[in-house]
């Protein structure tokens, strides 16, 4: 599978077939989970993972807006009274809810900066050479995971800075431009709290007295070795990258540099420097936690307030790039764990898997394989963000019962379900190839699965690696 | 002009924004911060009455204009982790909290709480010898749980050493000397201790009742460090007119069954307080209510209980120390404290409950003092009688 140029104008495969089936499946498998459970559980109990598992069919599908089927469990189990309307949608006026609100304002303000066309223009001014155009990617994707919590969101706004150098007939370039690409704006989003919106999942289903632990510097050091290691594989597959790159270029003679025309900027420099004001006086809030003790998502909300006092984003702005459905989406899953637990499920869903429990007493290591094992079959079938609140609500009550911290187990499964291997598994990855395809720019894919496996194992391993850390910060 | 109108305005946003700042932080100053530590969760009974206790408090205090307070709460949930491991990561966390948080006062409640957290937290008297007192505590801690592991491994070599915070003990079933709390000048508390003077009526009032022979009495408690300290203190005690037989702490269902079997043979009426850690041999604890139940179903003379739940889990009579009481005048002495109060008082508890559950009365024939029918009624902790036995209602212990 070599240089394939995909065409872009294939015809939309028909998929009413397929939609049918799947809503079919949504009435069907919790028909059957319902008479299965029937005899077993109480009828709330049985309800609520009926209509779960609906919720989840829906999701496997993609049947609609991700945000959707979570809106429309909580809305059914409040209609049928089998959780008060107070813990369905506590994830609405939960902590998280506003530190997520906040935290998509600023990353909305960001997106209207001209940070990165002023990158790009001087990437293009420079005539910047292959590793040159590489480190810029990365970086720019490393520092836009500190500041915007949507992998999709960092991806697209790099994609300007990648597209450009882009050369039609270069597969072998243009793969591993494309993989910088890719694997830059999203192989640490689990590092750094805000690099994910399902890590604010994982902190709302924590329980108070653990929040305050990961907070946004307990996160990172909890999680700082995983990230040193994946750090430290990224930058080796640079420079693979580059001595390649290199290598073809030298085989295939000297490229002849394009003189790209230097792109005007058109920027509002108060804008810009007021953005980046904010963010430094974020990491100073919470660099200065210990002494003014004022949450995390008290000081986003705030700084979110002060960018409409100072008319930093207009309503057709926030309109336009805020990301609703997934502030939405986080909402509605946040309160899974409370109405698990209201409905006295979480020790019943953690009782299903007993096998684990010795395994784990034994054999750390080998407890963790098999989870992360689980998590990689279930994310053959399963879209990223409803695999992890599946494995969530079943193993953090778990992590409970073997008296680990459900952060560990949480951060492992959420690190394991964001790696990906094929174009269908995550939505930075497709959105990639769909460009690419779009552009008519050739590229390897079997680079890509290849170099995909590679940073799915050096997931893996960040994650083994940790073990003993987490161990010294008496975390397991 | 513009230029200079929307500078202005500016201007005066920034400085309504610092003002609100200003007002944010001034108000987090004037707080006082307490953090209530739990040793186990509020899947215990008796952490939820120590909760409303300490709730009360806070409400009195809000009703005649005290300290503005913020009060957190932590539970360790160290019963359902009886393992070295578990203990040492629970303590990091509450570690990690106080380091990150910086509360004036610790409220510690149960004894697991005082040895992993608050010994570390006092100010000792000098010429207290630490290092002493750390390898005993360190001994205890580990207990039959794990060979004593390096005086490091709970972090009993790192004692706070400036800023220190009040801490106030409950919930303490023995002596305090163990967490150096007799030798510091920091602490105060109440403690937990049996109201025994309220337990030998109540045995007087049963023996009466019961139709048999009644040769004496034999606490039975698992082996958990609260069960080990509750049968020392029944040694320690006076229980005349009876004669008191050597306690039993039943580390599994086995040793349970051999003391109830003992108590029948001896006609012996047993006392029982703690139950909640008696394994079942495969790894996991007997649950209290079936172990309660067997046990009432099993013994020959009547059971008297000494725990808030004992009732609730299928028990027939209960007389125990008031969970509300304890978390009540912890907050009361950490509001002292933090009002500049210099005593720093160590109480007895004084206020019990009474439980008790009409079938299993009835079902033993027994005829006991109206008295205890009307208080267990007042209190909510009376069962009715019932068609069918060993049925439980829940709540019934608030």
């Amino acid at each position: 599978m070599s240089n394939i140029d995909h065409s872009a104008g294939a015809q939309p495969r028909d998929r009413s077939f397929r939609d049918f089936v799947a809503w079919a499946l949504v009435g069907v498998l919790p028909w059957l989970l319902y008479l299965r459970l029937e005899q077993l559980l109480p009828f709330e109990q049985t309800m609520f993972l009926t209509l779960a598992l609906a919720a989840i069919v829906m999701w496997i599908f993609r049947l609609t807006p991700d945000f959707v089927p979570g809106l429309a469990l909580i809305l059914v189990v409040t209609l049928l009274d089998l959780v008060p309307q107070s813990i369905a949608f506590s994830g609405f006026y939960s902590q998280i809810f506003f530190l997520v609100f906040g935290i998509f304002v600023l990353a909305a303000l960001l997106a209207e900066t001209s940070w990165l066309n002023r990158l790009e223009a001087m990437l293009v001014r420079r005539n910047a050479s292959f590793p040159t155009r590489l480190f810029a990617v990365v970086c720019a994707g490393v520092l836009l995971t500190l500041v915007v919590p949507s992998p999709l969101g960092r991806a697209s706004m790099i994609q300007p800075l990648v597209q450009r150098f882009f050369r039609p007939d270069r597969a072998r370039k243009n793969a591993f431009l494309a993989l910088v690409h890719i694997h830059g704006t999203t192989l640490i989003s689990t590092i750094i709290l805000t690099g994910n919106p399902l890590n604010f999942v994982l902190i709302g289903m924590l329980n108070e007295q653990m929040r305050g632990r990961f907070q946004w510097m307990g996160w990172l050091q909890a999680a700082s070795v995983a990230g040193v290691v994946m750090a430290a594989g990224f930058v080796a597959a640079m420079f693979f990258f580059a001595a390649a790159a290199r290598k073809a270029s030298a085989a295939g003679g000297t490229e002849p540099r394009q003189c790209a025309p230097p792109i005007a900027v058109v920027s509002d420099p108060l804008r810009d420097w007021a953005t980046l004001g904010l963010y430094v006086f974020l990491m100073a809030a919470i660099l200065t936690r210990s002494i003014h003790q004022v949450p995390l998502e008290w000081i986003v909300l705030s700084l979110a307030m002060s960018v409409f006092f100072f008319s930093g984003i207009s309503l057709a702005t926030l309109r336009q790039k805020f990301d609703w459905p997934t502030l939405i989406f986080v909402a509605t899953v946040v309160a899974w764990g409370p109405m698990l637990d209201h409905l006295g499920l979480s020790q019943w869903l953690a009782d299903q898997l007993p096998v684990l429990v010795p395994i784990f007493e034994r054999n750390l290591y080998l407890g963790m394989a098999i989870t992360m094992a689980g998590v990689f079959v279930i994310r053959l079938a399963v879209p990223g963000a409803p695999a992890f609140i599946i494995l969530a609500s079943t193993l953090i009550p778990f992590a409970e019962v073997i008296g680990i911290s459900p952060w560990v187990l949480g951060f492992v499964i959420l690190t394991v379900s964001e790696g990906f291997i094929w174009p269908y598994q995550h939505g930075v990855f497709s959105q990639a190839i769909t460009m690419l395809d779009a552009e008519r720019i050739a590229y390897r894919m079997q680079t890509l699965i290849t170099f995909n496996i590679l940073f799915f194992m050096l997931r893996c391993a960040a994650i083994f690696i940790s073990i003993p850390f987490w161990k010294a910060l008496n975390l397991i | 002009m513009r230029s200079f109108f929307t500078a202005a305005k500016y201007l005066v946003i920034v400085v309504l924004l610092v003002v609100v700042a200003r007002l944010v932080l001034t108000h987090n100053e004037d707080q006082k911060k307490i953090l209530v530590v739990h040793s186990y969760n509020n899947d215990l009974a008796w952490v939820n009455d120590v909760d409303e206790g300490v709730r009360r408090a806070i409400e009195d205090a809000a009703g005649r204009r005290g300290p503005s307070l913020n009060v957190r709460t932590h539970y360790m949930n160290l019963r359902n982790h009886p393992d070295c491991n578990f203990y040492k990561n629970a303590t990091s966390d509450v570690r990690f909290t106080i380091g990150d948080w910086q509360p004036e006062v610790l409220i510690l409640i149960d004894d697991l709480a005082q040895g992993l957290v608050g010994f570390n937290q006092v100010r000792l008297n000098e010429g207290a010898d630490r290092a002493r007192m750390a390898g005993d505590l360190n001994a205890w801690l580990a207990g039959d749980r794990c060979q004593t592991p390096d005086i490091s491994f709970f972090g009993l070599d790192q004692p706070v050493t400036d800023n220190f915070p009040e801490v106030v003990f409950a919930g303490v079933n023995g002596g305090v000397g163990l967490y150096g709390y007799d030798q510091a000048t920091n602490v105060s508390g109440i403690f937990e201790r049996k109201n025994y003077q309220a337990l030998i009526e109540t045995l007087e009032a049963l023996d009466r009742a019961y139709d048999g022979p009644v040769d004496g009495i034999m606490m039975l408690n698992d082996a958990s460090p609260t069960g080990v300290t509750e049968n020392g203190n029944y040694l320690l005690q006076d229980w005349a007119p009876f004669v008191a037989h050597p306690p039993v702490g039943a580390s599994d269902f086995a040793d349970w069954t051999r003391a109830v079997e003992e108590a029948n043979a001896g006609n012996l009426m047993l006392l029982i307080a703690n139950y909640q850690n008696v394994r079942d041999g495969q790894g996991g604890t007997v649950d209290p209510e079936t172990l309660v139940q067997w046990t009432e179903r099993n013994a020959k003379l009547p059971i008297l209980g000494a725990n808030t739940r004992f009732v609730a889990d299928g028990g027939m009579m209960t007389v125990a120390i008031a969970g509300s009481e304890q978390g009540q005048v912890a907050m009361e002495l950490a509001i002292a404290a933090i009002d500049g109060n210099p005593d720093r008082p160590h109480y007895d508890a004084k206020q019990f409950l009474i439980g008790m559950n009409q079938s299993l009365v009835r079902k033993r024939n027994l005829q006991l003092p109206s008295i205890y029918e009307a208080f267990s009624r007042e209190i909510g902790t009376f069962i009715e009688a019932m068609e069918q036995l060993y049925v439980v209602q829940s709540g019934e212990n608030q």
